[in-house]
């Protein structure tokens, strides 16, 4: 059984460094844009990070909803996984934007809704990985991380609404030609294969410590038996 | 800054940090799992000891 799992695990690994060596080679080859030039291929990385923050944002409201629901453990430590990913893709979106603003604009920031909404969801999900590095005790943590995760992603639909409703200096349209398509859809699997193998790693290494501290044995600390959480 | 250069370099620290984070995390697991798997050998190796520790002799056997 674990010789399947450790060949599943490298399998998942192989697939994810191919497609993304696929998707290299191929934004390589795809034409240079007609109006941006060679800062336009960064769209191959900053789409894909954007999609994937919002997706896991996603997540870690779902999980949250599953916490307040049921308080099984698991769907905490499922949240706090997620929300890892959401920063970790958010600060890339961010660091390639503020890349390409500096080469299209001219200026490293611009105080446009679309992107102060933005870094306000990436600091939501940093305050919220920060928080539960603070909290000591499983139980508060997980309560108050469920109902600040369910509030924390009202800032996508308010994100998604900002695209539809607000003018932008921001572009709405990716100004792709269809022989950029295949470069794109390659990095879009890519980087959704190595963020959901991140967020799956994550998650193990969560349950992994939870065990230990649960094998724990249980100690008497302020006159009540301590035990690791349920 | 050309661009060339900057799209290059913000693939690169891009892909890096998420690479980068990903490693991270596996080697902590690993870790994890070898720290358990220790604690596993040492807790067996306490309760072997103490079963060889309980075996007492019964007494003596005479042979005549």
């Amino acid at each position: 059984m674990d010789r399947w799992r450790e060949w599943g695990v490298y399998s998942y690994w192989g697939l994810t460094l191919l497609t993304l060596c696929v998707g290299v080679a191929l934004a390589l080859r795809a034409p240079v844009h007609e109006v941006m030039g060679p800062i336009q291929k960064l769209l191959y990385l900053h789409l894909p990070v954007a999609v994937n923050t919002f997706l896991f944002a996603i997540v870690v409201f779902v999980a949250s909803v599953g916490y307040l629901g049921g308080r099984r453990q698991v769907w905490d430590d499922l949240a706090h996984a997620a929300a890892t990913v959401t920063v970790l893709n958010g600060t890339v979106l961010l660091l390639t934007g503020v890349v390409w603003a500096k080469v299209a604009w001219g200026h490293w920031w611009m105080w446009s809704p679309r992107l102060c909404i933005s870094l306000i969801l990436w600091l939501l999900y940093s305050v919220y990985l920060a928080s539960r590095a603070r909290m000591r005790s499983p139980h508060h943590r997980a309560v108050f991380c469920s109902i600040y995760g369910v509030v924390a992603f009202l800032d996508v639909p308010l994100l998604y609404l900002t695209v539809k409703l607000l003018p932008d200096i921001h572009p709405t349209e990716s100004g792709l030609t269809p022989s950029m398509y295949p470069a794109l859809w390659t990095w879009f699997a890519g980087i959704t294969l190595l963020s959901v193998g991140t967020m799956v790693t994550r998650f193990v290494l969560g349950r992994s410590s939870l065990r230990r501290w649960e094998e724990l044995p249980a100690r008497t600390v302020g006159g009540t038996a301590s035990g690791g959480p349920r | 800054m050309s661009d060339a250069l900057a799209t290059i370099t913000a693939f690169s620290v891009g892909l890096g940090m998420m690479f980068g984070y990903t490693i991270w995390v596996a080697i902590e697991l690993r870790y994890e799992h070898a720290r358990q798997r220790a604690a596993q050998l040492a807790s067996r190796a306490s309760e072997r000891d103490a079963v060889a520790t309980e075996i007492k002799p019964r007494g003596t056997v005479r042979v005549s």
